[in-house]
């Protein structure tokens, strides 16, 4: 499940941070945060993810850093869908127009696109 | 006369089981100064607008968490 997957992520990069020597107290004090975090009961891991993540029909995604992004595209079309439904390209140039000032050329669709399917690598939120 | 018939819309599909992953390695990585953020929430967060390969977005939510953590560790339970 996906908090499993993040569990272990976060193990392995608590890991990395304390092998790296170069910033030694900075990362260390990553290592020390990606420890803690991996350890949180189930609710609080959940709460806490919800500062950089959405969940969306059983797969969490990233927040994107900005609020014009259009990713955000992504997140709502999803969560306004059925799980096991399909989007068109139009559904999507048509949801960014409405909520982007400049809706997506076809340079963003496609970088839209090639997202939609590297947000479909999540594992399911729920086991 | 022939006519060229127009091609179907791409369709995206909503269910993991249904789409075939990209190897997100190949897309290259996504490398964050620490020193020069003023948010570290935001060091490791995607952003399609900015021209930002991906990353697995896994480890991407795993960094930006655990930056959350280590700044601001009242901000986490």
């Amino acid at each position: 499940c996906s908090i499993q997957a993040i569990r272990r992520d976060l193990r392995q990069l608590a890991a990395k941070y304390a092998s790296d020597r170069k910033d030694g107290p900075k990362l260390q004090a990553l290592s020390n945060a990606a420890t803690n975090c991996a350890s949180f009961p189930l609710v609080d891991l959940q709460k806490s993810l919800n500062q950089v993540a959405v969940p969306v029909h059983g797969v969490y995604v990233a927040k994107p850093a900005k609020p014009n992004s259009p990713r955000n595209i992504l997140i709502k079309l999803f969560r306004d869908k059925d799980p096991d439904s399909k989007l068109t390209k139009q559904e999507i140039l048509d949801c960014a127009a409405n909520h982007l000032k400049k809706g997506l050329n076809e340079k963003d669709y496609h970088q839209v696109w090639r997202e939609s399917v590297i947000v479909f690598k999540f594992c399911p939120v729920t086991a | 006369i022939k006519r060229k018939c127009p091609s179907p819309q791409p369709l995206l599909c909503t269910s993991p089981s249904l789409v075939s992953p990209i190897d997100a390695g190949k897309l290259g990585e996504v490398s964050a100064d620490l020193e020069s953020s003023q948010d570290s929430s935001k060091l490791y967060i995607f952003d399609v607008v900015s021209g930002a390969t991906a990353e697995d977005d896994v480890e991407l939510i795993a960094r930006a968490l655990s930056s959350v953590a280590a700044n601001n560790p009242e901000a986490v339970c």
